[in-house]
C-alpha cells in the first residue's frame, strides 16, 4: 500500500454566495491517477481551485504529503510540489513560449526547459513566439509542460482535452499515460469518459458538490446507474 | 508655422513627455499587475522635488538630489503601501482611490508645514545650464538632458521588462496574476519590487521636473490628472502605451496650448475621448486574457 499523497477531508466551498463544494472527502495515493468526473457544475473544477486556495474552502482541510494546506497561499501549495493545469491553459500571451516555461522552473525537474523542446517539437519551432499565437492543443501541450518543468509531486488537471481535434487528444492522453508510467501522481477532471477511465485508477464522481460515488474505474464502467444519473453516459 | 518654432515646440513636447512618462510607467504597471489605483503616486513625485530642494539647500549638487531623493521617495512610498494602502488591496479602486485621495491631502499639508506655501526653486547644474543650438534653434540645455535621461529610461525599461526573468514576471503578473500563483510565483513580492522602481522613478520625474517648473505645494495634483489620461489612452500595464500615451499627451498639451490657447485642456480630453470611444482598453494595453469558465 503507497503512501497517501493528497488527502481531501470534508471541504465546504462558497463562490460568493453560492455553497458549491458541499462536503466532499477523496485522497490520492503517491503515483495513482485518481479521475474526478461529474456533470458541468458539479464541482470538479471548484474542487481544484480548493486544493490550490485559489478558492479556499471555508471548512474542511487538504493535506499534501501530510502537510495541511490550510493557511497557505496559493504560491505555496504551488511550492509544495502541487502544478495546477487549468482548463482555460492559461498560457501568458505577453510571454514568449520560452517564457512561459522559465518563469514555472522550480528545483531539479526531470524535465528541464530543453528536454520539453526536444519531447515537443512543435513547442520548439515556436519557442520564440508569443504564448497567444499557439493553437488550442500546442497551448495544452505547453500548460502540461510548464506544470512539469516546475518539479511537481502532483498534478492537477482540468479537462485537458476539452475542444482538441481527435489526434491532439491521442496526443495528450499518450503524454499522460507517459507520466503516469513514471509515477507521476494525477487529479483528472475530465468530460471524456473513455479518456478518463483509459488513464485513471480510481473514479471520485462528483454530483451537486457531493461526493457520489468512488471506486475502481473499471468497476465504474458497470455501474450503469452511477453513470446514467451523475454523469450522463 | 515657423519651422524654428515648430522644432522648438517639438522639443517641448518630447520633454514634457518624458516627464509624463516617468509618472505613468509606475500607475500604470501597479495598476495591471495589482488592479490597484494609486492617486498617492504623484504625491512621491512632490515629495521627491522637496528632498531634492533640501539636498540642494543643505550644499549638495543637483547629481547629489538626483541620486538620492527618488531612492528616499521610494522608500517613503514603499513604506506607506506596507503602513496604509495595502489595506485597501482587495477593497476595490472606490477604496482605493479615496484612501489615496486622502494620502495627497495629507502629503500635501506635511510639507506645507514644513516647506510653507511659497515655491521652492532647484537649480540646474553649472553645465547645463544656458543654452545650445539643436538644428539653428537656440534650446535649453537642461530640457535636452531630461529628453536623453528619458529615452535611456525608455531603454532600460524595455530591456528590463522584456529581457529578463523578473520582467517576465512582471508581464506574467499582468497578463494573469492567479495563474502566475500556481505555478509558484510570489505575485505580492514582485509587485512590492514594481511598486518600489515604479515610485523610484516618479521620485526621478520629481527631482527632473523641479528645476524646470519649480517646486509647490498641489504640482502633484496638477501632473496626476495628466498622468490618469496617459494611462488611459495609452493602456494599462504596458510599457509600450506608457510611452506612446505620453507622447501623445505631452503633443497634445504643448500644440493644444499654441494652437487653440482657449481650449488647451480641450485637446487633451478631445485625445482621450476619441481612445476612449476607438480603443476603450487603451492603444497599446497588455495582452491579458479573458478568464472563461
Amino acid at each position: 500500500m503507497s503512501d497517501v499523497l493528497l488527502k481531501v477531508e470534508d471541504i465546504q466551498t462558497y463562490l460568493g454566495d453560492s455553497h458549491i463544494i458541499q462536503g466532499v472527502s477523496f485522497e490520492a495515493r503517491a503515483g495513482e491517477v485518481v479521475a474526478l468526473l461529474g456533470r458541468n457544475g458539479a464541482g470538479k473544477t471548484t474542487t481544484l481551485r480548493s486544493i490550490m486556495r485559489m478558492a479556499p474552502p471555508r471548512s474542511g482541510a487538504v493535506t499534501f504529503d501530510g502537510r495541511d494546506l490550510r493557511g497557505l497561499r496559493t504560491y505555496e501549495v504551488a511550492r509544495a510540489g502541487v502544478a495546477f493545469v487549468q482548463e482555460t491553459r492559461a498560457i501568458f500571451p505577453s510571454l514568449s513560449v520560452e517564457e512561459n516555461l522559465r518563469i514555472a522552473v522550480r528545483g531539479k525537474s526531470d524535465w528541464s526547459v530543453e528536454r520539453v523542446f526536444d519531447d515537443f517539437p512543435h513547442l520548439a519551432a515556436r519557442r520564440r513566439n508569443g504564448g497567444a499565437q499557439l493553437s488550442g492543443g500546442e497551448q495544452q501541450m505547453l500548460a502540461i509542460a510548464r506544470a512539469l518543468v516546475a518539479s511537481p509531486r502532483m498534478i492537477l488537471l482540468d479537462e485537458p482535452s476539452e475542444g482538441l481535434a481527435p489526434i491532439i487528444v491521442e496526443q495528450i492522453a499518450a503524454l499522460l499515460l507517459k507520466l503516469k508510467a513514471a509515477g507521476m501522481t494525477m487529479l483528472l477532471v475530465e468530460q471524456n469518459f473513455a479518456l478518463a477511465t483509459e488513464i485513471a485508477d480510481r473514479a471520485v464522481v462528483l454530483g451537486k458538490g457531493r461526493v457520489r460515488w468512488t471506486g475502481a474505474c473499471e468497476d465504474l464502467k458497470g455501474a450503469d446507474d452511477v453513470r446514467r444519473t451523475w454523469l450522463g453516459v | 508655422m515657423d519651422p524654428n518654432f515648430l522644432l522648438e515646440q517639438v522639443l517641448n513636447s518630447l520633454q514634457f513627455s518624458m516627464l509624463l512618462f516617468l509618472l505613468a510607467i509606475g500607475l500604470s504597471v501597479v495598476f495591471g499587475l495589482m488592479d490597484y489605483l494609486n492617486l498617492a503616486h504623484g504625491t512621491v513625485y512632490m515629495l521627491a522635488a522637496y528632498l531634492a530642494f533640501s539636498v540642494t539647500q543643505a550644499g549638495g549638487s543637483f547629481w547629489m538630489a538626483l541620486l538620492l531623493a527618488p531612492i528616499a521617495a521610494s522608500a517613503i512610498g514603499l513604506l506607506l503601501y506596507y503602513a496604509l494602502l495595502k489595506r485597501v488591496e482587495q477593497q476595490g479602486h472606490l477604496a482605493q482611490v479615496l484612501l489615496t485621495v486622502g494620502v495627497i491631502y495629507m502629503g500635501t499639508d506635511l510639507l506645507r508645514i514644513v516647506y510653507g506655501d511659497l515655491p521652492k526653486g532647484v537649480s540646474v547644474p553649472a553645465f547645463l545650464e544656458g543654452a545650445t543650438n539643436v538644428l539653428g534653434v537656440a534650446y535649453p540645455k537642461y530640457r535636452l538632458f531630461i529628453i536623453a535621461l528619458g529615452l535611456a529610461l525608455m531603454g532600460v525599461l524595455y530591456v528590463l521588462l522584456e529581457r529578463t526573468r523578473l520582467g517576465a514576471l512582471v508581464r506574467a503578473g499582468v497578463d494573469d496574476r492567479d495563474t502566475a500563483e500556481t505555478l509558484g510565483i510570489d505575485i505580492a513580492k514582485v509587485f512590492a519590487l514594481v511598486f518600489a522602481i515604479g515610485a523610484y522613478l516618479a521620485g526621478l520625474g520629481g527631482v527632473v521636473a523641479a528645476p524646470v517648473f519649480g517646486v509647490y505645494p498641489g504640482m502633484d495634483v496638477s501632473v496626476i490628472i495628466l498622468v490618469l489620461i496617459v494611462v488611459v489612452v495609452g493602456g494599462l500595464g504596458s510599457l509600450g502605451g506608457a510611452i506612446l500615451g505620453s507622447l501623445l499627451i505631452g503633443f497634445a498639451d504643448t500644440f493644444g496650448k499654441i494652437l487653440l490657447p482657449q481650449f488647451a485642456m480641450m485637446m487633451i480630453y478631445l485625445v482621450m475621448a476619441l481612445a476612449l470611444i476607438f480603443r476603450p482598453s487603451g492603444l497599446l494595453p497588455a495582452r491579458r486574457f479573458s478568464q472563461a469558465g
